[in-house]
């Protein structure tokens, strides 16, 4: 049976498990850390009544949820209305199958096959589909006979086997691309519920959801490109293992220091992409009730609210493997090959990796938080004008920045030419270029004439724009 | 072990997976084509192309054409659907239009429709279904896909990105509501309005 098993059962069987369940538990736990940090910031205790330290507030949320009566109001359209939540939370959880984890395992095992003259051919055959064997050596062999039905048995070789497999549930070779793609339909969940709502609120909740996104995912895609650029790969693994080394022996080369205009914007687009505070028109309390989701309730409204915080997990841990140099660690490296520190024979490096990464997630994902309780919120017109008059003009420069410095400045580095590493002399150059970028955005932007204010006031009478003197009033 | 699969009728072997998600995939994509083409309610229409376009996604995904699949997934269903989607929800009066079409452009769509599928079955009699052994290892080195893309295949490249024109204003003749309809619901509401303010004075 457990041959059977090893055989036949690729360990990302294990992992999609182990991962899906972490991920969705840990989206339970952010919204208390998230109810946490709100009242931190605004001087609270928080909540603290469910269990020590309100540590089962979630489990009596969740509770709450399902025996809530799942309330459908009049007037919907009956199928969009079902499939608008499902819709976001399948994208969520297709999207979290190519998150890089662990790097890559090497493993050995002896298995017996057929006696042909590819070995590595034949070893594979033996493994779970996917494997890549990069060794097969002949340790011994049985002669060819008959077996217990009297069927001729050809020779059989016993082999050692030497293979790879990535640490993560699938290595697709262009990661990024897939995040970004089944990510952007995410927008589907939110224009659908907003429409098939028939409610104006959610309507133009939806609305702005949709010009929100839309505009969003050109700078995201723009800065996710200058670090494609800096690696030509798309292949998120690739790009974590061409972050793992130092620079000066202890500065760990991770894209956050050469590429720090890019960080800012991709962590920019991705708080409006998760549709979180300073960005969160689409549900703007004050002026919508709640945006797209004002006729939910009950679990189909908590399916709106996982996907949006495990959404925030994904884009996260791609930022950190994009920014942060996802599973690498001072002091954490590969046991295999120095020129490919991700490759390691220890499975307890693989889980500590995937600690490390996770650790670095739930980092920026409290950089979320802290944002959504220190800023107040964007105007519509702000919102666009950040993205057009500001983000993509300024990633279009640091990609064009990215070109030219690895036209220049690459040919010289000897270890770019070779590995496709960056070392500490093309880092500062890459470093020194970001200040000058900045720099001259910040002169330029002085030239260039602001934007009219299409902000018109209603001068509503008896508002601070038409003031009306108060009336005498008496008391007796 | 292979008895405890053969009991369990899991004799999978490499073919049965694909050959599932392949019919799987062409099956969403085929039932949902042919809701764009019955569904009355412009919503509903995009979300069927929604589906048709993600089941062919899947079946370039089943095909190991990852990076086709994932274009596919940015391109047609992150940008050019959700314009059309917005296209119509900025433009349509309102939201649960139906639109009924005039004979000129039931024409006009039989004619649009008859050279397609001509064209299509020409494309489909003439392609080489053989069955071929592809070298799936090889990676997508991203230079060779930007150099294909900008180099050898300019214009084809070129004159997908005239789509994403094509769709906005598409959606805007689809929404848009017609003229003297509209003046006929108009009026109908005003009076309807002074009826009303007639009862309540």
């Amino acid at each position: 049976m457990i041959d059977w098993i090893q055989s036949n059962i690729p360990p990302w069987v294990y992992i999609a498990f182990i991962v899906h369940f972490a991920i969705l538990g840990t989206v339970a736990y952010l919204i208390l850390l998230e109810r946490k940090v709100a009242s931190w910031t605004q001087d609270r205790i928080g909540p603290n009544r469910v269990g020590p330290f309100g540590l089962f507030q979630p489990l009596a949320d969740g509770l709450k949820f399902i025996l809530k009566e799942d309330y459908r109001p009049a007037h919907v359209d009956k199928i969009l209305f079902t499939i608008a939540p499902a819709i976001m939370i399948i994208v969520i959880i297709i999207s979290i199958a190519v998150l890089p984890w662990g790097g890559i395992k090497q493993s050995t095992r002896q298995v017996t096959v057929a006696t042909q003259t590819d070995l590595k051919v034949a070893a594979a055959t033996a493994l779970p589909v996917g494997m890549n064997v990069i060794d097969a050596k002949e340790v011994g062999s049985i002669p060819p006979g008959t077996n217990l039905k009297g069927d001729a048995v050809p020779r059989m070789s016993i082999v050692d086997a030497t293979y790879r497999w990535p640490f993560q549930i699938t290595n697709l070779n262009i990661g990024v691309l897939f995040i970004i793609g089944v990510l952007s339909l995410a927008i589907y969940g939110v224009v659908l519920g907003g429409w098939a709502s028939n409610n104006k609120y959610a309507f133009l909740g939806a609305l702005r959801a949709t010009a929100q996104m839309i505009s969003y995912e050109i700078p995201l895609g723009l800065s996710v490109l200058s670090i494609v650029v800096l690696y030509g790969s798309l292949d998120l693994n690739t790009i974590v293992d061409r972050q793992a080394h130092y620079w000066a022996g202890f500065i760990p080369a991770w894209n956050i220091f050469t590429q720090p205009i890019s960080f800012f914007m991709f962590l920019i687009c991705i708080h409006a992409e998760a549709n979180r505070a300073p960005f969160d028109l689409a549900e703007a309390e004050q002026e919508l009730v709640g945006g797209y989701h004002t006729e939910y309730s009950a679990m189909r409204f908590a399916l709106f609210f996982l996907a949006e915080y495990a959404g925030m997990i994904t884009t996260s841990v791609v930022c950190v493997a994009l920014f942060f140099g996802g599973w690498h660690f001072p002091g954490l490296g590969g046991d295999v090959d120095p020129t490919n520190p991700s490759v390691t024979t220890s499975m307890s490096i693989c889980i500590v990796r995937s600690i490390v990464i996770f650790t670095k997630t739930i980092g920026i994902v409290f950089i979320f938080m802290w944002v959504r309780w220190s800023l107040p919120r964007f105007r519509f017109d702000q919102l666009m004008q950040l993205a057009w008059r500001a983000l993509i003009p300024i990633s279009l420069l640091t990609l064009l920045m990215t070109a030219l410095v690895l036209k220049f400045g690459g040919a010289m580095s000897e270890t770019y030419r070779k590995e496709l590493r960056i070392d500490g002399g093309l880092a500062t150059i890459f470093f020194l270029s970001n200040v000058i970028l900045i720099a001259l955005v910040m002169i330029v932007s002085r030239m260039i004439p602001a934007a009219p204010n299409t902000n018109h006031r209603m001068r509503v009478i008896g508002s601070r724009y038409h003031p009306v003197p108060a009336p005498l009033t008496t008391t007796n | 072990m292979n008895s405890i699969a053969s009991i369990l009728a899991l004799s999978v072997d490499a073919q049965t997976v694909p050959a599932v998600l392949f019919y799987l995939f062409a099956g969403i994509s085929a039932a949902s084509a042919l809701g764009v083409v019955l569904s009355r309610n412009i919503v509903r229409t995009a979300v069927c192309l929604l589906f048709t376009l993600v089941g062919v996604a899947g079946l370039y995904f089943l095909l190991e054409s990852e990076f086709l699949a994932a274009v596919q997934l940015v391109v047609y269903v992150g940008g050019t659907l959700i314009l059309i989607v917005f296209g119509v929800m900025l433009t349509s009066k309102s939201p649960f239009s139906r639109f009924e079409p005039k004979a000129g452009e039931v024409v006009v769509a039989i004619a649009a429709c008859i050279i397609l599928f001509a064209a299509l079955v020409m494309a489909i009699r003439s392609a080489d279904f053989r069955p071929q052994t592809l070298d799936t290892t090889q990676k997508y080195p991203v230079v060779a896909l930007g150099q294909a893309l900008l180099g050898d295949y300019l214009v084809p490249f070129e004159l997908a990105s005239v789509v994403l024109l094509v769709v906005m204003i598409g959606a805007a003749y689809l929404a848009k509501s017609r003229k003297r309809d509209d003046k006929r619901a108009v009026a109908r509401g005003a009076a309807t309005l002074s009826q009303k303010a007639r009862q309540w004075s």
